[in-house]
C-alpha cells in the first residue's frame, strides 16, 4: 500500500471514529481497518491494480461520516442521554420561574430565558434523534432540525425584541412601531413552522409506535402543543393579544408536561444503556 | 436491482451468524452473495448496527487472530437466537400479507 492510500484510508477511520471514547475509537479503528484490509486484498487477488483495489475498498465502506453518526449515535448514547434528561428539566423550571415573576423583563432576562431554552431544545433534539434511529429504527433528522430551526426563529425574534424595545413585547400586532412588522412576521413564521414540524414529528413517532406506553402519550402532547404554538403564533402577529395569552399559558402548562415526560424517557434510556453488555466491558 | 436493507439488517445479521461466529467482513459478503447483489448496502454501515446488536446482548463479540490479523468475530447469545426467532416471525407475516396483496387474493 502506498503513503497516499495509507494517508486517505487513515482520513477515513479518523473521520469514522471521531468523538468516541479513546478505547472504544481504537477498537473501532482496528475492526474497520480490518475490514479495509480484507477488502483490499479480495480486490488484488481478482486483478486489480493496488490503486483500483484501494478505491474499490473504500467505496465499499461507504461514506466515513454516516459510519461515525452510527458510532456515535450506539457508543455515546448513555451520556447523551444524561444531558438531555437534565435540559428537559430546565423548560419547566424556567416557566415556573417566569410564572413567579422571577425572570427580568429586560435583554439580560430575555437572553436567559430564550438562550437555556434554544440550547435545551437543540440537545434534546439530538437525543430524541439518536434515541428514535436506535431504538425504533426511524430517522427524524429532518424533522427534529426543522423544530430546532423553529425555537431558532423564536428564541432570536425575542432576544431581538428585547435588545430593541422590551415595550414591543408586550404585543407585537398592537405596537405601531418601525420594525414592528418584521418582528410579527419573524415570530409568526418561527411559531409556526415550531407548530407544524412538532406535529410532523409526533405523527411520525406515532405511526411507528401507536402503542408504546412511552411514545404514545408524548406524541400527544408533542401534536398539541404544536398546533398551541402556532394558533399563539398566530394569535400574537395579528395583535389578538387576550387569544394569545391564553394560548401561551396553555403552551406553557402542556408544554411543561411534555418536557417532564421527556425528562423521564431520557432518564430510563439512559440506566437502560448503562446496564448494557458493551458498557459493562 | 439494488434494494435499501436499512430496517431489516439486523434481522440480516442475526440470521447470518446464526450459521456461526463470523467477523463484520465476511457478515457483509455473505448477506451481498447470498442476496446475489440485490440487497447492498454500504460496508461501513455494518459496524453500528453489529455494535448496537451487542449493546442490545443479542450477539457477543471476541478476537481472533486468523492470517496475522486481529479479527472481532460476533456470535449469537441465547436472546439473540430468541429475537431471530421473533423477528423470522414478523418477517413471514409481513411478507406473507404483501404476497397476498400482489396475488390479488382476498383475506376476507
Amino acid at each position: 500500500m502506498t503513503t497516499p492510500q495509507q494517508q486517505e484510508i487513515d482520513r477515513w477511520l479518523d473521520t469514522a471514529t471521531r468523538g468516541l471514547s479513546r478505547k472504544t475509537a481504537r477498537l473501532a479503528r482496528q475492526e474497520l481497518y480490518t475490514h479495509y484490509l480484507d477488502a483490499f486484498d479480495t480486490y488484488r487477488d481478482e486483478g486489480k491494480s493496488s490503486d483500483e483495489a484501494h478505491h474499490a475498498a473504500l467505496a465499499d465502506l461507504g461514506d466515513p461520516r454516516v459510519t461515525g453518526t452510527g458510532m456515535r449515535d450506539t457508543h455515546n448514547a448513555e451520556r447523551r442521554y444524561w444531558i438531555a434528561a437534565a435540559a428537559s428539566l430546565a423548560y419547566p423550571i424556567l416557566v415556573m420561574l417566569e410564572l413567579a415573576g422571577q425572570m427580568p423583563y429586560n435583554v439580560q432576562g430575555a437572553l436567559v430565558y430564550n438562550g437555556v431554552i434554544l440550547v435545551t431544545v437543540l440537545i434534546m433534539m439530538d437525543a430524541m434523534r439518536t434515541l428514535l434511529a436506535t431504538r425504533c429504527n426511524l430517522n427524524v433528522r429532518w424533522r427534529t432540525y426543522a423544530v430546532s430551526a423553529g425555537v431558532s426563529i423564536v428564541a432570536l425574534t425575542s432576544i431581538a425584541v428585547y435588545a430593541i424595545n422590551p415595550l414591543y413585547a408586550t404585543c407585537f400586532g398592537a405596537t405601531a412601531v418601525p420594525l414592528a412588522e418584521v418582528f410579527n412576521a419573524s415570530w409568526l413564521t418561527g411559531a409556526v413552522l415550531l407548530g407544524i414540524s412538532l406535529v410532523w414529528l409526533g405523527e411520525a413517532v406515532l405511526r411507528v409506535r401507536p402503542s408504546s406506553i412511552f411514545f404514545r402519550p408524548m406524541c400527544i402532547f408533542a401534536i398539541l402543543n404544536g398546533y398551541l404554538i402556532a394558533a399563539h403564533g398566530a394569535t400574537f402577529g395579528l395583535g389578538m393579544c387576550n387569544a394569545a395569552s391564553v394560548l401561551l399559558l396553555a403552551f406553557f402548562f402542556c408544554n411543561s408536561i411534555h418536557h417532564l415526560m421527556w425528562t423521564a424517557v431520557f432518564y430510563f434510556a439512559a440506566r437502560r444503556e448503562s446496564r448494557s453488555p458493551l458498557q459493562a466491558a | 436491482m439494488r434494494m435499501n436493507l436499512k430496517g431489516s439488517l439486523p434481522l440480516l445479521i442475526l440470521h447470518v451468524l446464526s450459521r456461526g461466529a463470523n467477523h463484520g467482513y465476511q457478515i457483509a459478503k455473505r448477506i451481498k452473495q447470498q442476496s446475489e447483489g440485490v440487497l447492498d448496502f454500504k460496508e461501513g454501515t455494518l459496524y453500528p448496527t453489529l455494535h448496537n446488536l451487542e449493546k442490545q446482548g443479542l450477539i457477543e463479540a471476541f478476537d481472533h487472530e486468523e492470517d496475522g490479523r486481529m479479527r472481532r468475530y460476533y456470535r449469537l447469545t441465547q436472546n439473540g437466537h430468541a429475537a431471530l426467532e421473533a423477528e423470522r416471525a414478523n418477517w413471514k407475516q409481513f411478507s406473507g400479507a404483501v404476497d397476498r396483496v400482489l396475488k390479488g387474493e382476498s383475506t376476507s
